[in-house]
C-alpha cells in the first residue's frame, strides 16, 4: 500500500516538476531546426526501439521505459 | 516474502485520472486565424527594412519593393508543413508574375546548403531568402512556423499569422486576388465573417 | 483482479471521444511504408527470424494511421547430449519447447508467430489494438494515449493505457501439467517531456503494469528436491518502473542520448538500465548510431540455485534465468543510408532509406546473442 502511495506521489509530481521547470526561457518555434532533426527525435526511432524493448523483455526479467510523446518542431 | 495479490489502486489510479483530467480540461494552443493587427507598425517597418540574402549571394529588402503586393512566408527545411505548402507559394508566384505582386520565402535554416537541395529536389522556382534563427525571425518573434504576412502595395501589413490551415489559404488567396486588383479593403470584422 | 475485455474497448472509445480532432487540417498527404528485416541467434542456437512490415499515413485533420504486421519463426535446436545423459535430462529439464516423447528432444522445434498492429491518432489522443498468434498463444490488446502540449509547446504531456488479454493452450508435452489458462496485462504509463534548450530535451515517465494469470512456462521443469517438477510462478505481479531519458544535440551534427531506468516488483525484483547512444552525420545522406547498454537486476524473492524442497519456495519454483540474478552488456552499431546519395535520374532513390544494424548482447549468466538487421523504407 506503502509503494502505491509513492508511486501515486510520484506520478502526481511529475506534472508538477515539468510544469515547474517550463517556467525557463520557452524555446520558440523558429529555434527548434536542431529539436526537429530526427538524431533528435524518440519518435523516429519508436518503432524499431518497440521492436528491441520487446527482445530485450524476453530475455530479461524487467519492463518499460519507453512510453513518450514531444520535443519536436512545434510546427502548425 | 511478499503477498502474491494485486494491491489496490487508490492512490496510483487518482493520480493517473487527475493527469488525464488536467490534459482533457487544458486550452490547446491555437494557431493565430490571421490579423494584421498581430505585426505592429514597428515590426512591419523591421520587415521591410531588413536586408534578406539569397543563397546566390544576392540581396534584397522588402522596402525596395513598394507598390507591389508581397506574401511573406517564413518556413525551414525542418518543418514538414512548410515543405508542403512551399509548392503551393510557387505556383502562387507564378500566377502572380505580372500583376505587380509577388511570393518571397524567407527560411530560418541556419545552413544555405539545406535551403539550395531543397529547391533543387522540389522544383521550386520562388525567390527564397535565408535569414537563420538569430534573423528577422527573431526580431518579429514569430509566434507559428510557417508564418505568411501580406504586404499591401503601401507596404502595410493586410495580414499577418498562420495560413497552413484551408481555411486560412483561401482567406490569404482571396486577399491577395483583391489587393491585386487593387480594390479597397474590407474591415477585420468583414475578413471574419467570410 | 481479473477484467473484462470490454471494459478495456469501452476505455478506449471514451478516450478517443474526450477531445475533437484538431482543427489544423493538411491539404496533402504523407505515406511511408518500410520493410525490416531482422536475424536474432543466441548462444542455446536459438535463432529467430523477423520480417516487419510498415505503413504510415497522414489524413486530414492532423491525423496519422500507422500499421504495421510481423511474421516472424522461432527455432529451438533439438539436445545435442546423448540420449539418458546427465546433460541430456538437465537440457530436457529445462527446454521451453514441447517435447511429445523422448526423442523429440533431440529434434529442433520451429514455431511461426504473427503479429498486428494499428494504431490512430493525432497530436492529442491516440487508440491502437494489437493482435498475435501462435501454435500455442493467442495475444490481444488495446491501448489509448491522452497528449497536450503546454508552455508554447515546450512542455508535453502524456498518459497512456492499455489492457491486454492472452489465451494460452499449450501444445502436447510429456511432462507438462498446465492446461488451458489465460493472463490479462492493464498497464498506465505518464510521461513528461521537457525542452530545456533548442539543444536539450529531458523526458521523465512512470509506468505501472498489473499481471494476471499463467507466468510460467508450461513446457519446464524445474529440479526440486532431488527431481524434476512443473515449473511454477505466482499467478500475479504489480511491475513498476521510472524513467529519465536525456537527448543533447552536439556541435558537430552529432546528438547524444542517454537514459536510465529503475524497475521493481512484487516477485522481489529489482533492476537498473543505463543506456547511451551517440548518433553522427556522415554526411547528410548517411547517419551512424552507436550504442552501449548495461542491464544489472537481482533474482526473484522464490529463485533458488537448488531447490531442497520438491515444493520450491512458498509454492513457487522457477529454472527461467530472466528470473536470476546476472548482468548484461549490448553493444550496437547502425548504419542509415538516404540512397539519394547516388543522385540518380530522376533521383526517385532520395525516397529510399536502407538500414543495416549489428547488435552483440551477452550477461553474466554465459548467455550471449548476436542481433543482425537490414531495413528498407521508403516515403512517398
Amino acid at each position: 500500500m506503502r509503494r502505491f502511495l509513492c508511486l501515486g506521489l510520484g506520478l502526481a509530481a511529475l506534472a508538477g516538476l515539468a510544469a515547474g521547470v517550463a517556467g525557463c526561457a520557452a524555446v520558440r518555434p523558429y529555434e527548434r531546426e536542431y529539436l526537429s532533426d530526427r538524431i533528435m527525435s524518440y519518435e523516429a526511432d519508436s518503432r524499431s526501439e518497440r521492436v528491441e524493448q520487446k527482445w530485450l523483455e524476453a530475455r530479461e526479467g524487467s519492463t518499460g521505459g519507453a512510453a513518450g510523446a514531444g520535443g519536436g518542431c512545434a510546427c502548425n | 516474502m511478499n503477498a502474491r495479490h494485486h494491491r489496490p489502486l487508490a492512490a496510483a489510479l487518482p493520480a493517473v485520472l487527475g493527469l488525464a483530467a488536467v490534459l482533457a480540461a487544458a486550452r490547446p494552443a491555437a494557431a493565430s486565424p490571421g490579423d494584421r493587427a498581430a505585426l505592429s507598425p514597428d515590426r512591419v517597418r523591421t520587415l521591410r527594412h531588413h536586408p534578406l540574402t539569397a543563397p546566390d549571394g544576392s540581396t534584397l529588402r522588402l522596402a525596395d519593393l513598394a507598390g507591389e503586393v508581397v506574401v511573406v512566408n517564413f518556413w525551414a527545411t525542418w518543418c514538414p508543413p512548410c515543405r508542403r505548402e512551399m509548392p503551393l507559394l510557387d505556383a502562387m508566384n507564378a500566377r502572380l508574375a505580372g500583376d505587380g505582386a509577388r511570393v518571397v520565402a524567407i527560411s530560418v535554416d541556419r545552413e544555405p546548403d539545406h535551403v539550395r537541395r531543397f529547391l533543387a529536389e522540389n522544383g521550386i522556382d520562388l525567390p527564397v531568402f535565408v535569414d537563420g534563427p538569430d534573423g528577422l525571425a527573431k526580431s518579429l518573434d514569430l509566434a507559428y512556423l510557417p508564418y505568411t504576412v501580406v504586404l499591401d502595395r503601401q507596404g502595410q501589413a493586410a495580414f499577418a499569422g498562420a495560413a497552413s490551415s484551408e481555411t486560412a489559404w483561401n482567406r490569404v488567396n482571396d486577399l491577395v486576388a483583391r489587393l491585386t486588383r487593387n480594390r479597397p479593403l474590407r474591415t477585420a470584422k468583414e475578413d471574419s465573417g467570410s | 483482479m481479473q477484467l473484462k475485455p470490454r471494459l478495456a474497448v469501452l476505455v478506449s472509445l471514451v478516450a478517443a471521444s474526450v477531445l475533437p480532432v484538431s482543427a489544423s487540417p493538411d491539404e496533402v498527404d504523407d505515406q511511408d511504408a518500410s520493410y525490416t528485416f531482422r536475424n536474432f541467434g543466441d548462444s542455446d542456437h536459438v535463432h529467430v527470424m523477423s520480417h516487419f512490415g510498415r505503413y504510415a499515413m497522414d489524413l486530414r485533420g492532423g491525423t496519422r494511421f500507422f500499421l504495421q504486421f510481423n511474421h516472424e519463426t522461432v527455432t529451438v535446436p533439438g539436445v545435442e547430449a546423448a540420449a539418458g545423459t546427465q546433460e541430456a535430462v538437465d537440457a530436457i529439464t529445462t527446454a521451453s519447447r514441447p517435447i511429445r516423447n523422448g526423442s523429440d528432444a533431440f529434434r529442433s522445434f520451429s514455431k511461426d508467430r504473427n503479429e498486428f498492429q494499428g494504431d490512430i491518432g493525432n497530436r492529442r489522443v491516440k487508440v491502437g489494438y494489437y493482435v498475435s498468434k501462435e501454435s500455442d498463444y493467442f495475444a490481444q490488446q488495446v491501448r489509448t494515449s491522452l497528449n497536450r502540449d503546454f508552455f508554447q509547446e515546450n512542455l508535453n504531456l502524456k498518459v497512456g493505457s492499455s489492457y491486454g488479454w492472452d489465451a494460452i493452450d499449450p501444445l502436447q508435452d510429456e511432462d507438462t501439467a498446465t492446461g488451458k489458462d489465460h493472463r490479462t496485462t492493464w498497464n498506465w504509463n505518464a510521461v513528461a517531456t521537457q525542452i530545456l534548450s533548442p539543444t536539450l530535451l529531458v523526458r521523465v515517465g512512470a509506468d505501472l503494469t498489473l499481471v494476471h494469470g499463467l507466468q510460467h512456462n508450461p513446457y519446464r521443469n524445474v529440479y526440486a528436491g532431488g527431481g524434476p517438477v512443473p515449473e511454477r510462478h505466482p499467478d500475479a505481479r504489480t511491475r513498476t518502473d521510472a524513467f529519465i531519458r536525456i537527448s543533447k544535440y552536439l556541435k558537430n551534427r552529432s546528438s547524444l542520448r542517454a537514459s536510465y531506468v529503475a524497475y521493481r516488483d512484487d516477485w522481489g525484483l529489482t533492476s537498473h538500465t543505463l543506456d547511451g547512444r551517440l548518433y553522427q552525420y556522415v554526411t547528410e545522406d548517411v547517419l551512424v548510431r552507436y550504442r552501449y547498454r548495461f542491464y544489472t537486476q537481482s533474482g526473484a524473492d522464490f529463485y533458488r540455485e537448488d531447490y531442497l524442497d520438491p515444493t520450491g519456495v512458498d509454492g513457487y519454483r522457477t529454472a527461467d534465468y530472466r528470473l536470476q540474478p546476472f548482468r548484461a552488456h549490448l553493444f550496437g552499431a547502425e548504419i542509415d543510408m538516404n540512397l539519394g546519395l547516388f543522385r540518380a535520374r530522376p533521383n526517385v532513390l532520395r525516397h529510399l532509406h536502407l538500414t543495416l544494424g549489428y547488435q552483440r548482447y551477452f550477461n553474466s549468466g554465459n548467455f550471449s546473442a548476436n542481433i543482425l538487421e537490414s531495413g528498407l523504407s521508403f516515403t512517398f
